[in-house]
């Protein structure tokens, strides 16, 4: 339960998630059958934020007007399964990758499942004071999660 | 005509971890024995007693007071959730400023099971029955301890709302720790640093171990009386009450819903308000505060309920130790419930007995210069508010 097994967890991570991770931000979206996520082995269960941060990182990409705004580079932490993406929307730069950042401004975790439904519209601000959503960091940035939605 | 209420003796025991105090009717004698000695008087000049008990048969409070003497004086019990020390008090004042009696003696105990609160009476209808539809509708409910969830709750809503650090609420627990050290009646006294506090297991974010306030057992107690009952006893310049406030839930801690009002935001607000203008004084004048840190959240949001800074003004007067030694106030010098620990009943008269120390300028290695005017704030959940202003002289 401690934030360091978490983080541990984390740096141990399967390479092939992250490889496969990166490959779904360029890739169509896999169809997921519900005979598939129904599979008794945890780790086939397929991950939506791949998909997701493929879409966010289209609409982020070059996306000046929203670099100004949001101005901070941004640490996801998925859980179940566990994936890691930077949105950088730091500066000239704004641009979306998959893993770890140092120096980011704020860090949110939150499951996969709850990824999902944040981009499809669900409020942020409810995800977060149910304990959907964890904020590390500034809770400013919680409030400029806009560009994850569909 | 009103009379002016003075107190003129006070006494706590030692707090100790569950399970290894004595019986409760022990601990509540003792607490009693140590008051009417400061006092310097005899248990046969009480008029009255009020005894404040949360978890416990009918009349423990005669099973205590019965340890002093039977004097077949009018003795009741009486509970307020977290805030039953206090309304012992409160119920004592009122005793004396109507002239009902001249001396009285307000009494509160407790000894604790290990864990964290529960309901002990699961047929009926929960005291909390309006309160708890307010959490579950905005962030439903979870295993951790209830009372963490409902506090946590609202330290998630003033977080979101002002973007507080998570290490603001945690800084709360290193200064309740470094007075604590100095009080040899607190439950802890060992110093922990901030990176301690937030490496405590996460209880309900943002809220970690060592953010919340321990089972304990304990007993604490006061003895009131008016200004002839003083002067017959040759007692010159009492600590006596400026002004005293009890406040229940309000229509605002329901609709609209909100984990802040919910958790007794707006009944501390009022009770405070009616403090300060009865009193004339107000909270840029208190040198000294004993207010309800049962979690850091909650103390965080009192010291805007009670106006001790503005409203979103918390997180800049923790990090510029306003609440310390040196700054505005001092606030919960003896270590607080967050410390010293919190025995339900005893909790609002070890409050007490610590700011008359104050006040008398016999808080040893925890005194605050200058203290002249000190606030006491006590809370319950269910629930009711009691706020005290104490002078000297």
């Amino acid at each position: 339960m401690m934030v360091a097994q978490k983080l541990d967890f984390l740096r141990s991570i399967d390479r092939k998630y992250f490889d496969n991770a990166v490959k779904s931000l360029s890739a169509k979206p896999a169809a997921a059958t519900a005979g598939a996520s129904a599979s008794a082995v945890k780790s086939a269960k397929p991950a939506k934020a791949g998909d997701i941060f493929a879409i966010v990182a289209k609409r982020v990409d070059g996306n000046s007007k929203l670099a100004k705004e949001v101005n901070a580079v941004l640490q996801f932490r998925v859980r179940d399964p566990e994936t890691a993406w930077v949105v950088d929307l730091s500066g000239a730069k704004a641009e979306v990758k998959a893993g770890e950042a140092s120096n980011v401004a704020a860090t949110f975790t939150l499951s996969d499942e709850a990824l999902a439904r944040l981009a499809a519209g669900a409020d942020a601000r409810t995800l977060y004071q149910k304990g959907e959503l964890k904020v590390d960091g500034d809770v400013a940035y919680a409030h400029k999660l806009g560009f994850l939605k569909a | 005509m009103k009379n002016r209420v003075n107190v003129i003796g006070v006494g706590m025991t030692k707090f100790v971890k569950p399970g290894t105090s004595p019986e409760y009717y022990v601990m509540a004698a003792e607490a009693g024995r140590l008051a009417l000695r400061d006092a310097g008087i005899d248990y046969r000049e009480v008029e009255q007693a009020y005894c404040g008990y949360v978890y416990g048969d009918s009349t423990c409070g005669q099973r205590s007071v019965y340890e002093l003497g039977l004097t077949g004086i009018p003795v009741v019990n009486v509970n307020n959730n977290c805030s039953t020390g206090s309304t012992a008090l409160w119920l004592a004042r009122q005793a004396i400023e109507s002239g009902a009696a001249e001396c009285v003696l307000a009494l509160g105990f407790e000894k604790m099971e290990k864990g964290a609160l529960g309901a002990k009476f699961n047929d009926r209808e929960p005291p909390m029955g309006l309160h708890v539809p307010v959490m579950l509708d905005l962030q439903g409910f979870t295993q951790a301890p209830p009372a963490a969830q409902m506090f946590g709750g609202a330290g998630r809503e003033y977080r979101w709302e002002h973007g507080t650090k998570k290490e603001t609420f945690g800084k709360i627990s290193v200064k309740a720790r470094q007075h604590a050290s100095r009080n040899p009646y607190a439950l802890f006294n060992q110093v922990l640093s901030l990176e301690e506090v937030m490496a405590s297991e996460e209880v309900f974010d943002p809220l970690t171990r060592f953010q919340c306030c321990p089972p304990t057992c304990g007993a604490g107690a006061a003895i009131l009386c008016s200004d002839a009952f003083a002067k017959k006893h040759g007692i010159k310049k009492p600590v006596y009450i400026a002004a005293q406030a009890m406040t229940t839930d309000y229509a605002s801690s329901f609709e609209p819903k909100s984990m802040i009002r919910m958790i007794g935001y707006d009944m501390t607000k009022q009770a405070a308000k009616q403090v300060y203008e009865t009193s004339g004084i107000g909270p840029e004048d208190i040198q000294v505060v004993e207010l309800h840190d049962c979690f850091t959240a909650n103390e965080l949001l009192t010291y805007e309920a009670l106006g001790l800074c503005p409203e979103g003004g918390a997180e800049k007067y923790i990090w510029d130790d306003q609440n310390t030694y040196g700054g505005k106030h001092v606030v919960n010098p003896s270590g607080g419930l967050l410390s010293k620990g919190h025995p339900l009943g005893a909790t609002g008269l070890a409050q007490c007995t610590e700011l008359v120390w104050q006040l008398r300028g016999t808080a040893d290695q925890r005194q605050v210069k200058d203290a002249r005017v000190a606030l006491q704030h006590n809370l319950g959940l269910g629930g009711a508010c009691v706020v005290t202003m104490y002078r000297r002289g």
